[in-house]
């Protein structure tokens, strides 16, 4: 064994630069490993996080915020539209900027930081727990020991699956994205997010212009190929470029794709001494396909649980119950029911879409919202709908 | 006629994973810079084709 550290983080997004920078704090010996050679790049994402999902977590550095968030906008099919102010709604980050320095705090709190290497295995230990992991850095293979391993590594983790968790996603419970980041877009509003429903347009999902200040914009698209009858999200941004942006496209700066897994609830969260966070362990929100603030969250207390078992329960893996639970007890019940309004998303037609906007928009166009009970407004939106009522009775969570 | 096979664009492929997360076959691997087909652990499923959010996968 080439080094001992107590915790080791794999993967530098959100969720491992957070567990990372928790630990570090807590005074373990920690390292946080990432594959590629620079944090934040490739990547796919909208970068949108509300205000409490940014600041519950870690407190708020304005140097990782490209825009703020005050106003929302929703279009339907038939062009019903919604428009809502929504003062402290949050953020569209940089998400190179925001890691990167959540890294750099990491790092300063003691934490080691190893990027261009990746994790390669598991150790097997007594069978009982996991000794450490291989890594490769270029050509070099090494093997690090640890008391506990807290997998980031996204989608694609290979660590869950070495630990024996089987997070193996069905093509029915995904969505599949693309997105262009775009300079000089027309009729850009620096402050609104705005959203496009259409089950033409974006079967099963929906499409979005998210500004990160001077005119640059995410915009993308989340479709679910189980009712895309094998149309990809690509093709279908792009007709979307030509709906929004007519004859008028911007320049694109950069093109990425990437997938969305519905919610799994706690099952790959724990293995051994392996803890399992963020995308890796399916954590998102199955309706908007937010996952950063639960990558955050996830980290966090995969971190924090770790910290006690390694200061007091040490020996007992029973300690590290406790981070599912206490995630679930946070986050658990409202991605539960995402997971539960998706199923009845799916099913939604234009028409449904039309009345739905139609009918909120009477309430809400123009107004001020200070909060926004995301639960209380899907609840709200089959209201106006009596068919889509009775469905939702007969779809159990 | 040759054996079908699991083919890659490299060009079109943004390296996204979500095509490792829908195989259970272990057969794709997402190296830092490049996707890699374990081609003897493919059965051609076409889940992954599926799932590619563009036209990055083909099965000929
Ligand atoms: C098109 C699209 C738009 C989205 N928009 C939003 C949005 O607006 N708001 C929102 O909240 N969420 C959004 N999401 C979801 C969000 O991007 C993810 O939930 C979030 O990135 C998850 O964070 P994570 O830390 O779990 O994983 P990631 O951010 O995926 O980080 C995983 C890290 O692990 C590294 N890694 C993987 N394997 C290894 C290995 N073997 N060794 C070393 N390192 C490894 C990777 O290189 C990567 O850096 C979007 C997703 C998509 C596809
Ligand atoms: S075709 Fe099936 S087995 Fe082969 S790589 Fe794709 S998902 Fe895996
Ligand atoms: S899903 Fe498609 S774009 Fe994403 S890594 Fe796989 S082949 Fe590449």
């Amino acid at each position: 064994m080439d080094r001992r550290f107590d915790i080791v983080v794999i993967g530098a997004g959100p969720a491992g630069c957070l567990a990372a920078l928790t630990a570090a704090r807590a005074g373990c010996r920690t390292l946080l490993v990432e594959k590629h050679k620079t944090i934040g790049e490739p990547l796919c994402c909208a970068e949108g996080i509300s205000f409490c999902g940014l600041n519950d977590n870690i407190p708020l550095d304005h140097s990782w915020i490209d825009a703020d968030v005050e106003r929302c906008y929703l279009r339907s099919p038939a062009g019903h539209e919604l428009q809502f102010d929504h003062p402290d709604a949050g953020f569209v980050l940089s998400r190179r900027r925001f890691e990167q320095g959540m890294a750099d705090l990491a790092v300063q709190a003691g934490c080691e930081l190893a990027t261009g290497t990746e994790t390669v295995g598991l150790l097997n230990g007594s069978g009982e727990r996991f000794h450490g992991v291989r890594l490769l850095d270029g050509q070099t293979t090494y093997d690090v020991g640890c008391q506990i391993i807290i997998a980031a590594d996204g989608i694609e983790s290979m660590v869950a699956r070495w630990a024996g968790i089987d997070t193996t996603l069905p093509v029915e419970h995904l969505d599949s994205a693309a997105q262009f980041l775009f300079d000089g877009v027309p009729d850009l509003d620096p402050t609104r997010m705005e959203f496009y429903f259409d089950t033409q347009l974006a079967p099963g999902g929906y499409a979005w212009v998210f500004p990160k200040g001077n005119g640059i914009a995410n915009v993308g698209i989340a479709v679910a190929p189980v009712v895309a009858q094998g149309r990809k999200a690509m093709p279908m941004l792009r007709e979307f470029m030509r709906f929004r942006f007519g004859q008028r496209s911007p320049k694109p700066l950069k093109r990425t794709v990437g997938g969305i897994p519905e919610f799994c609830g706690r099952k790959f969260m724990l293995s051994r001494n392996v803890m399992v966070t963020g995308d890796a362990a399916r954590l998102l929100d199955s309706i908007t396909g937010a996952g950063i603030a639960n990558a955050l969250s996830s980290g966090r207390i995969a971190a924090e649980t770790a910290v006690l078992y390694l200061q007091g329960g040490r020996g007992d893996l029973r300690v590290l119950k406790s981070y599912p639970e206490r995630w679930m007890a946070l986050r658990g019940r409202e991605m539960l029911y995402f997971l539960w309004a998706r199923q009845i998303f799916l099913r939604l037609t234009n028409a449904d879409f039309d009345a739905m906007v139609a009918a909120m928009a009477q309430v809400y166009n123009g107004q001020t919202l200070t909060a926004i009970d995301p639960i209380d407004v899907i609840k709200r939106a089959l209201r106006t709908r009596p068919s889509l009522l009775r469905l939702a009775r007969h779809l159990v969570w | 006629m040759p054996a079908a096979e699991l083919t890659l664009d490299v060009e079109v492929c943004s390296e996204c994973g979500l095509c490792v997360a829908v195989c259970g076959y272990d057969a794709l691997v997402l190296r830092p810079t490049i996707l890699e087909i374990i081609h003897s652990e493919c059965v051609l499923c076409d889940a992954c084709v599926v799932a590619c959010p563009t036209e990055a996968l083909r099965i000929e």
